[in-house]
């Protein structure tokens, strides 16, 4: 996250008014949201993410003993744990990785640690080419985009969009129907995985009483990104950590549905160790990468609780804001309600200034968390915590005159009447420009309730 | 005279809140909210010294000042019943009501505002934990505290009610009343409970209308966008009226409609139910 790159609400605009974008994600956000509903028809969900959150509560009031617990097994089963504490200790990682290993190729399965670290561009510099296999993944990267959601990257393009793109870009047919267009992916991309050097995946979970490390995706571009190159680099972040394997019956089932709606997705991949000697397929070389980056500043304040998320996508898909503007008008990796959270809490504290605010508060955010962050009330608190830092005097101004008023009725009384003759005058327009650009003045009555009750 | 006279000593005694913007925007909804408590066999009285809840400056993150129109609004209306103990909250104004913390409640006909006054006010002193004494006041504040059409179906009972009124209306569930306060099926309930009115459900009710307070002017593009979704959804029922628990969201849909050169009525709650008691 680069720190002086614009935010919302220099982005913003461009985005919204963007029709065929607002179509899209509106269509496949309402559809996520109504496939999620049906899956949890079946379940208590309260039930479930109750568990879910009980079981954060306790990995982060311990966390370094798990993460202690983990790095032992892991290193038992003859895989290499590395902590990184910034973006760029992992990166230097992964390039010395790439380096002794003399690699030239990195087949990239979906991991939103690796956009948080700009992982490619910083291989791309040092001579590395890193392929991204997830489809949606693929056509962002083919774009030269970013991914505009957590789970679905491409969610802001339209199969006609992509069919132009594969056109420019591949040079097939102009041909928008789905299967063709998966069917060219996955014939470029096969050639990727038998070439490359090394697999570089994300991690869902990682387990601490076994040193398992647990993908689930759709499409088996993980499945082979971790099996079929000499070596494997998994890169994630330290929240991930789950004290047990039996937890994942309670965090399998939360994850599949809040994401996409399924009761599991199609390929779930539990990961022990390198290739032993009895194994056909397998790396020869396992590194798990386990980044901080900002995570522990959130330990033992109010806002720890949001390092239980297991970035399923829940919240962008439900909220109206997101459903409008889409992922890039963030202006950060981490895009939607959590992503607000996340982006200044983790390390750029600025951007609070302006995200916090990019939210109507509606709480569908916190209603669909399956591990129970309070989303919306921490942007609440995101609020308060930036007008500390940061003074806005204007509005600072505005809200001690409103309380000055408001604590004198009779003041606020004679104020709304001013409000009423302004408003007879045609004048209130002017004080209320951002109203008023798409939106009329409310009718003023002619007398406020408690004058009238007074008469 | 007896049986008027017993009435007023068995009924529910109500502090009936007017949220600022509906005092001064909205007297109509005051008056029907009013009537119709009222009617039901409520006594109803109204604090003169009532003012903003505080929710303006608690959304915008002003903790500080919201917390001073909390301890404002609960003195305004525990009167006597404010502890003595918290002396330096007392100074000047009289305490003029007495409200009794047991059998007494305050009612208001905004599920915004009063998400605020039952939610937030115990929050907002709980975080300090400087001040016991407040969060104490506050907690016990809330639990008397109800929004309008909550009060009419879990406190006073549905069956106090009968109306009648040829109209379609289509609800939209205010994200305050729905997601903080829990309410979803009290509104329809006193709908579906006027004769003859059709309720006519919105093919997405629980989808925010965009207003968000501050958020209608921080991001004043993104709001009328999602205030024409909503406006959409509403003329798509072709229903007469769109209510709902809060006057705020019916504001910013109204701006727009109105903006746009379109005429449709959009009510409170209470103004259907006033209306369909006739008297």
């Amino acid at each position: 996250m680069r720190p002086n790159s614009p935010g919302i609400k220099t982005l913003y605009k461009k985005e919204l008014s963007n029709h065929q974008l607002r179509e899209n994600l509106s269509k496949a956000t309402l559809q996520s949201v109504q496939k999620r509903n049906k899956s949890f028809e079946e379940l208590d969900f309260e039930y479930l993410r109750n568990q879910a959150r009980q079981i954060k509560l306790d990995t982060l009031s311990q966390l370094n003993e798990y993460l202690a617990q983990f790095e032992d097994n892991a290193t038992k089963n003859g895989c290499k744990v590395f902590y990184a504490s910034t973006a760029f200790n992992a990166n230097q990682y992964i390039l010395n990785v790439a380096k002794s290993t003399s690699s030239k190729l990195i087949v990239k399965s979906k991991s939103m640690v690796t956009e948080e670290i700009e992982l490619v561009d910083f291989l791309k510099k040092n001579g590395i080419e890193a392929v991204e296999t997830d489809l949606g993944e693929y056509i962002v990267q083919l774009a030269g985009e970013k991914p505009s959601h957590i789970t679905t990257p491409a969610i802001h393009k339209s199969r006609y969009e992509i069919s132009n793109l594969f056109h420019d870009k591949l040079g097939t047919e102009n041909n928008p129907n789905p299967e063709f267009l998966t069917l060219k992916a996955r014939q470029i991309l096969r050639e990727q995985f038998l070439k490359a050097d090394i697999g570089v995946s994300g991690a869902n979970f990682l387990i601490a009483e076994t040193g398992d490390v647990v993908v689930v995706e759709n499409e088996g571009n993980a499945r082979l990104s971790t099996s079929s190159p000499r070596v494997h680099i998994v890169v994630t972040g330290i929240e991930k950590i789950l004290p047990r394997f039996s937890d994942l019956r309670i965090f399998l089932r939360l994850l599949g549905r809040s994401s996409t709606g399924q009761k599991l997705t199609s390929y779930t991949s539990i990961l022990r160790s390198p290739r032993t000697k009895e194994e056909l397929d397998g790396p020869d070389e396992l590194h798990i990468v386990i980044l901080d980056n900002g995570r522990t500043n959130l330990l033992g304040t109010e806002y720890q609780e949001i390092l239980h998320c297991i970035r399923c996508g829940a919240c962008l898909n439900v909220c109206p804001v997101y459903r409008k503007i889409g992922g890039h008008a963030y202006g950060s990796v981490y895009p939607g309600p959590i992503g607000s959270l996340v982006t200044p809490l983790y390390s750029d504290m600025e951007k609070a200034r302006d995200l916090a605010f990019a939210s109507t508060l509606c709480g569908n955010c916190t209603e669909v968390c399956p591990v129970g962050i309070n989303i919306h009330h921490h942007l609440l608190t995101l609020r308060n915590d930036i007008n500390k830092r940061h003074k806005h005097f204007v509005e600072k101004f505005l809200i001690n005159q409103f309380t000055m008023v408001s604590l004198r009725p009779k003041l606020l009384s004679f104020l709304g009447g001013t409000a009423r003759m302004l408003s007879r005058l045609q004048l209130l327009n002017f004080f209320l420009k951002q109203w008023t650009k798409e939106r009329s003045v409310p009718n003023f009555p002619p007398q406020s309730f408690k004058k009238y009750n007074r008469e | 005279m007896l049986k008027e006279v017993s009435i007023y000593l068995i009924s529910m005694r109500v502090f009936l809140f007017i949220p600022c913007y509906i005092d001064q925007l909205y007297p109509s909804v005051a008056k029907a909210s009013y009537e119709v408590l009222k009617h039901l066999g409520c006594q109803v009285h109204i604090p003169e010294n009532q003012t903003c809840c505080g929710q303006p400056a608690f959304n915008t993150g002003y903790r500080d000042e919201a917390k001073k129109m909390a301890i404002h609004q609960m003195r305004v209306f525990l009167g006597t019943s404010f502890p003595i103990s918290a002396k330096e909250h007392l100074k000047g104004k009289k305490a003029v009501t007495s409200f009794n913390l047991d059998s007494d409640y305050v009612v208001g006909p905004s599920g915004s505002c009063i998400a605020m006054m039952k939610n937030f006010y115990p929050d907002l002193f709980n975080e300090s934990r400087s001040d016991n004494l407040l969060y104490e006041i506050a907690v016990k504040f809330s639990k008397r505290v109800y929004e309008f059409s909550e009060f009419i179906v879990k406190v006073i009972g549905l069956e106090k009610f009968s109306g009648r009124l040829k109209l379609s209306v289509s609800y939209h569930d205010s994200c305050h009343s729905l997601r903080e306060l829990k309410i979803k099926e009290e509104p329809r309930m006193i709908l579906n409970r006027i004769r003859e009115l059709k309720l006519v459900e919105l093919s997405h009710p629980e989808i925010c209308c965009g207003f968000g307070g501050t958020f209608s002017v921080k991001f004043p593009e993104i709001s009328v966008e999602m205030g024409k979704d909503k406006l959409a959804d509403f003329y798509g029922t072709e229903a007469d009226a769109l209510v709902s628990t809060d006057m705020s969201c019916l504001m910013h849909l109204s701006a727009i409609a109105r903006h746009n050169g379109i005429q449709r009525r959009f009510a409170h709650l209470s103004e259907i139910m006033l209306e369909s008691l006739q008297i």
